[in-house]
């Protein structure tokens, strides 16, 4: 099977840059009915930063929204065609760090989710599953999630993106061994974004996870942590599994506790990261890995089971 | 004259009423929150667990990393400041050309934000920033002090320790200038040097104020938060983390406030204990009971 982009099949050349992890809008109001409409300003602003990231060589963006938190598929859609950006969309939900999850997820069980995510996943033209867990801990209902997920992946081949809050990365990778994932499909997300040592992003890449350094530009860390990291990373050999992007979000609805932490500007890696880390010594050809075949090889699952 | 006990109630009210509200209730309630599950995001779970918070902190290893942490933190920034702003000091008080100029300078460091300290040494010490550069121009070639586990929490010590120097020149200068000057005459004509002027005659007397100036300089490093906050936020990983930062990530990234409350209390008694400590410490060599 392949991977569906909002437009349709991603072509298996010619994505460009991909920035896995991204949002356009996040709307927590979405999953109570009461989402606030989208101005004709947002809508600008959207299209306006797509067309930024187009010229400067970004093809492929993940839109890491899942349903019931400001997910709109048409209006992606709409993007996509507009800009000539190509959006992956995601099914699958969140974690409850910070919100309860939308009523129809928290109490349903894996089988359900993992039906659910199969069906938007074949005919909702969805690319990729979004799970997440809390800090210090996987609840219940994220156990759940996980489950659903590796489940939808045995049927469909999709890759995951596994958001992680300061840490967990490997208690989740566990759980994908234990259901049969193959952990190149699994990316782990906001890796060494919050406390996490440099050695546990070493780890998660050995256990062959792909690992999502995606809080580029963020205030808690500079550009000298993410290269440091990188810098780690390719002296252990495992530049191979690094994919790089911002987890920005152009209008954020929702919990004040997350709404003071986002970060609007996904063209931070390609203007700054990418030539600080040149500067650090890597060649053009590791940070394209990174930035360009990484991805891609997670995104079309190139090399892995489908 | 006898005073009225309905008088004396009368005038102490307000302050006793005061001091419950800013003081006395606030404690109670972290206390109480201390002996809590008290989760903002779960709050259906929550409920008191005694002195569950307590067990987990110490069985912790990051808790008494942030410790350990928070130690070195102080230790360097004391270590840096004590010395260097007693330097200060006495050239302050040799009253040398521009020494107003000097004294007016000291204070600049001060009267900045941390938070604005912070922000700017964070822009200074980055891999294109002025200090790397100043570092290459002089053939030591730099090196992103604040992304290194080895380096960042030194570095942000440094800093603080660059914040608050003035503060022990100004205080120990203004010490110095009480000195009476028949004792450092005396010194002078039994031949004492400016080392031993300072050493024998000098500190001593200005001990207790010194013993002051290291208490202050102690607890206000040791709950630092703004500069470890914006520089690092307590990275590379933890390698920076201070208590503070700890606390702060408890309550406000993972909301669970009842082991927050925990570690702030814990903190409160390491402070208590500390400068208790120093204060003995300064009595016995004074040869006061304690």
């Amino acid at each position: 099977m392949f991977t569906r982009s909002v437009t349709g099949p991603l072509p298996t050349d010619g994505l460009g840059q991909v920035l896995p992890h991204e949002h356009l809008l996040i709307d927590y109001g979405q999953m109570g009915d009461a989402a606030t409409p989208v101005t004709a300003e947002v809508l600008e602003r959207c299209r306006s930063v797509l067309i930024r990231l187009r010229d400067i060589g970004v093809g492929t963006v993940v839109d890491c929204t899942p349903p019931g938190y400001g997910r709109d598929l048409s209006l992606l859609g709409e993007l996509s065609r507009a800009t000539g950006v190509r959006l992956v969309a995601s099914t699958g939900s969140f974690c409850e760090q910070w919100h309860p999850q939308p009523a129809d997820v928290s109490p349903a069980p894996a089988d359900v989710l993992a039906q659910r995510f199969v069906q938007e996943l074949e005919d909702g033209g969805c690319g990729v599953i979004k799970v997440a867990t809390s800090h210090d801990a996987i609840t219940a209902n994220e156990e759940k999630l996980l489950l659903g997920a590796a489940a939808a992946h045995r049927a469909t081949g999709a890759p995951i993106v596994s958001h992680t809050t300061d840490g967990m990365g490997l208690e989740q990778l566990e759980l994908y061994l234990s259901e049969g994932v193959a952990l190149d499909a699994v990316l782990v997300s906001h890796v060494c974004s919050g406390s996490e040592p440099f050695d546990y992003a070493l780890e998660l890449a050995a256990k062959g996870a792909v690992l999502g350094l995606d809080r580029v530009g963020h205030t808690s860390h500079g550009l000298d942590h993410w290269v440091a990291l990188v810098v780690e990373l390719k002296r252990a050999g495992l530049l191979r599994q690094v994919t790089l992007s911002h987890d920005s979000v152009q209008r954020f609805v929702g919990p004040a506790q997350i709404a003071g932490h986002t970060f609007s500007d996904p063209t931070v890696v390609t203007t700054q990261l990418v030539p600080a880390l040149r500067r650090a010594g890597l060649t053009a050809e590791e940070t394209h890995l990174m930035t360009h075949d990484n991805p891609r090889r997670w995104l079309l699952r190139e090399g892995g089971a489908r | 004259m006898r005073t009225s006990r309905r008088y004396t109630i009368t005038a102490l009210t307000p302050s006793v009423l005061l001091f419950l509200l800013v003081l006395v209730f606030p404690t109670v309630y972290v206390f109480n929150l201390a002996l809590r599950r008290h989760s903002l995001t779960d709050v259906v779970n929550n409920r008191y667990i005694g002195v569950q918070n307590f067990v987990d902190l110490a069985a912790g290893e990051r808790f008494w990393s942030a410790a350990w942490h928070s130690l070195v933190f102080s230790a360097v920034s004391m270590a840096v400041s004590l010395p260097v702003g007693i330097a200060i000091a006495l050239l302050i008080q040799r009253r040398l050309r521009g020494t107003s100029l000097l004294r007016a300078v000291l204070i600049v460091p001060m009267v900045l934000s941390p938070l604005v300290v912070g922000a700017v040494f964070r822009f200074m010490l980055d891999s294109r920033g002025f200090i790397d550069w100043l570092l290459h121009f002089v053939g030591l070639g730099g090196t992103a002090f604040l992304a290194q586990p080895s380096t960042a929490l030194i570095t942000v010590a440094l800093v603080d320790a660059w914040q608050w120097t003035p503060f022990v020149a100004i205080v120990v200068a203004a010490a110095m200038e009480t000195l009476p000057p028949s004792v450092m005459e005396a010194a002078k004509l039994d031949g004492a040097n400016a080392w031993q002027e300072l050493w024998h005659f000098v500190l001593p007397q200005i001990r207790p104020l010194l013993v002051l100036v290291a208490l202050i300089r102690f607890m206000d490093s040791f709950r630092e938060f703004d500069k470890p906050f914006i520089m690092t936020n307590g990275g590379p990983g933890t390698s920076s983390e201070t208590l503070p930062i700890y606390l702060y990530k408890f309550a406000f990234q993972y909301y669970d406030m009842g082991y927050a409350a925990a570690v702030g209390l814990v903190m409160l008694v390491l402070i208590s204990v500390t400068s208790t400590f120093i204060v003995r410490r300064f009595r016995a060599s004074e040869g006061v009971a304690s």
